[in-house]
């Protein structure tokens, strides 16, 4: 596990990470992101290999 | 079970709730009232309920994680809640030497269209949080199918697009 100064340094990136994350997005990815229920595919998951 | 493996996951469990924390604190204010838990008996539940739903445009049973989160002591599972509502589930794991970390699916569920258009993001985010504590440099979107969303997060998020080689899938990769 990481020392407490590490996670305080991780909170601080992923603050910078979330403002890109988050920000406003252009009309077309809104309608893409709201319309889309996947992201990824389960074949992932049943297929699982060790070498990638 | 071995003891071993056991121990194995016993001994990710802590860097899981710890990720967890940490993406949720780093939320902007807007998302700060979501949970974000494990892919546990309750989010199971809760998937039950949801799977009836006529929208799902994937038919995957979610039972499956817990024999995932087995098989994969270092694996990381995220359920995301509004309240007693369940948003979304998402499953992933390191790659073999542990230096990247794959996203390989998220399912949203519909029961939530205000935050819809943000789970993803919270996703990314807590799997990124992930990454950081276990000391791996890169996060994979496993299979990614949408054009438009590779392009968005190929633009605006950082990833880079890597075609299918080799029989291994196509993915979207970030340096964290």
């Amino acid at each position: 596990m990481k020392s407490k100064e590490e996670l305080e340094k991780i909170e601080k990136d992923l603050e910078e990470t979330a403002k890109e994350l988050f920000k406003p997005k252009p009309k077309d990815i809104e309608e893409v992101l709201n319309k889309e229920s996947t992201l990824g595919s389960p074949n992932n998951l049943a297929e699982p290999t060790n070498t990638n | 079970m071995q003891p071993s493996h056991l121990k194995a996951i016993q001994r990710y469990e802590e860097p899981r709730k710890k990720a967890r924390e940490l993406a949720k604190n780093a939320l902007p204010a807007h998302l700060k009232g979501l949970k974000l838990a494990a892919v546990d008996n309750a989010a199971l539940i809760a998937f039950r309920a949801l799977n009836k739903d006529a929208q799902r445009t994937v038919d995957w049973d979610w039972n499956f994680a817990t024999k995932y989160c087995t098989r994969y002591p270092n694996s990381f599972d995220l359920s995301v809640w509004n309240g007693n509502s369940l948003c979304s589930l998402s499953l992933g794991r390191p790659t073999y030497n542990g230096t990247e970390m794959r996203l390989d699916f998220i399912e949203k569920f519909t029961n939530n269209p205000a935050y819809s258009s943000s789970m993803f993001g919270i996703s990314l985010l807590a799997y990124e949080a992930y990454a950081k504590v276990i000391g791996a440099n890169q996060l994979r979107i496993m299979n990614p199918e949408n054009a438009k969303l590779i392009k968005y997060y190929s633009s605006f998020g950082g990833f880079t697009y890597k075609k299918p080689l080799k029989g291994n899938p196509h993915y979207l990769v970030k340096t964290i």
